[in-house]
């Protein structure tokens, strides 16, 4: 049986890792075209071995860019389009890391790097996109947001202000572009990584209580749970749903439950 | 198609979007039980859907009757709302006597928890399975006129928040549908400039197919594309939420 993506068209920034990687193994196993980009070339053409052994039927296809520059983010999306005539799906995972430092001291600077690495990649990854997915009929884009961003903790203003203000665009296009058959969403992703991994195995115990009191019981796996999650939003059974801020994290940023009456206090009931 | 190869479904509800999704659902493939108190006729032909009509009169007996519908494992469980009301029907908070809101309490809240409450066994034994609250605006906005369905969808929020809260890895949400039902076309047809107008201004400018639209969401959110989601509430409304009509003007500037 065809894939769900088979004959579309993706590109997914920051696919060589984490959610990115996850993203793209869960879009190339249903069939899609996968373009992606990473800064390290040689990590680039690894993960393009990697999903290439995974694919059924698309192609893939490594870029080199830094998504923090326009150029370079453009010029993933025109390989896409210029290579295949098309574009389907757009992920905009790729965030630039951040410096951690309180307000007081954190400067101008700080928070125009992060903005370029996360905000001005997204919108400068949509605006290439829409003139193709206008003219097709529609498309889907996913943007990247955080618990973060509504948490807001201590010494990553820039962070949140970033992940905001990309949930912000994601609902401006979403209201400008559903005219045109595209739907955008927006996920803050809770999901294992290799720093995750790394806590887990130093700290078992606290690592075991974090998923405990995770309303689903575990860490997203980036690709069965987060990659899933992006795929669902790309096909055609969520058309309908567009502007959406969605919690990819078990529900523990929406639920925010600390703990569970019922698991500390049951042998009371 | 066949996304819902192998999955049981136990809708309960008698609304046009549950009436769609179980269309949907069993189109997908899944094996589809629909349970309602006053089903239209011809709900028990549609293929692959077996329909159960189930009194007003007992909640043990209701209760027993989807206990053995919902069987030794679950994977989806859909609890039904209501279609728009007509204006005849609405009522201020000033007017709304207390055997309005029970009527309304019944109907939303108090059988959806009985439901919820016969079906959790098999929820649980499914492993990854799904509840989904048929939802609507009422519940999410202060939609003014319609206060016994304002306080009893923002109960069922509550309800859902409790068992996304507890039922872990269940998983539960709300699905807010805009779509073309039956009440919003007599609604329309009574009120075509306000409905236009608010269509107008709404992301995607048009309200949903019941089975393309709203039942494709209800796949979404059925599927394990979903498994990670929980707690939340999930509009497929082609954008209506993100704009406030009478507020909103540069959506109709934009044109």
């Amino acid at each position: 049986m065809a894939g769900r993506l088979a004959g579309k068209v993706a590109v997914i920034t920051g696919g060589t890792a984490g959610i990115g990687l996850g993203t793209a193994k869960a879009f190339v196993k249903q069939g899609a075209t996968v373009i992606f980009n990473s800064r390290k070339p040689d990590v680039g053409a690894r993960t393009e071995e990697l999903l290439r052994e995974l694919a059924t039927g698309g192609e893939v296809h490594y870029v080199q860019a830094d998504v923090s520059v326009k150029e370079q983010v453009e010029a993933v999306i025109d390989r896409a389009i210029k290579d295949f005539g098309r574009l389907d799906a757009l992920v905009n995972n790729a965030q630039r890391l951040v410096t951690v430092k309180p307000i007081m001291v954190k400067p101008d600077e700080d928070y125009q790097n992060s903005l370029n690495g996360g905000f001005f990649a997204s919108k400068w990854a949509m605006q290439r996109a829409f003139p193709a997915m206008r003219d097709q009929g529609g498309g889907s884009v996913v943007n990247m947001t955080s618990g973060w961003a509504w948490q807001a903790p201590p010494n990553s203003s820039d962070y949140a202000a970033t992940k905001a203000a990309i949930e912000a665009l994601t609902r401006s296009a979403a209201n400008e572009w559903g005219r045109f058959n595209i739907n955008v969403n927006v996920i803050a992703p809770y999901s294992k990584s290799k720093s995750w991994e790394k806590y887990e195995a130093a700290n078992p115990e606290a690592a075991r209580r974090s998923q405990q009191a995770n309303p689903l019981k575990r860490a997203g796996d980036p690709e069965f749970d987060l990659g899933a999650l992006a795929l669902g939003l790309v096909t055609e059974e969520a058309r309908f749903i567009t502007g959406q801020t969605f919690d990819g994290s078990g529900g523990a940023f929406y639920l925010r439950r600390t703990h569970s009456a019922t698991e500390a206090w049951s042998d009371q009931f | 198609m066949n996304r819902l190869d192998g999955k049981t479904a136990l809708l309960i509800g008698e609304d046009p979007v549950t009436l769609a999704i179980a269309a949907r659902y069993a189109a997908e493939g899944a094996a589809v039980t629909l349970i309602g108190n006053g089903l239209p006729a011809g709900a028990d032909a549609t293929p692959g859907v077996v329909a159960i009509e189930i009194g007003a009169d007992s909640v043990d007996a209701d209760r027993e009757t989807i206990r053995q519908a919902a069987g030794r494992s679950l994977d989806i469980l859909l609890l039904g709302g209501a279609d728009i009301p007509a204006e005849q029907d609405w009522i201020p908070v000033s007017k709304l006597s207390v055997d309005q809101l029970r009527i309304a309490g019944d109907r939303l809240v108090i059988r959806a928890l009985t439901a919820l409450q016969a079906s959790e066994a098999a929820l649980r034994a499914a492993g990854n399975s799904s509840v989904i609250f048929v939802h609507s605006p009422a519940g999410i906005f202060s939609e003014g006129g319609w206060s016994d369905y304002t306080i009893c969808y923002h109960a069922r929020t509550g309800l859902m928040r409790a068992v996304a809260a507890e039922w872990g890895p269940v998983r539960a949400n709300l699905l807010v549908p805009f779509a073309n039902t039956p009440g919003f076309r007599a609604f329309r047809e009574r009120n075509p400039a306000e409905v236009d107008h608010r269509t107008s201004v709404t992301a995607m400018k048009r309200p949903g197919d019941l089975v393309k639209d709203i039942g494709g969401a209800a796949v979404f959110l059925g599927s394990s594309d979903s498994q990670y989601v929980t707690g939340m509430t999930v509009p497929a409304d082609g954008g209506a939420s993100l704009t406030i009509p009478i507020v909103e003007t540069q959506m109709e500037r934009a044109g």
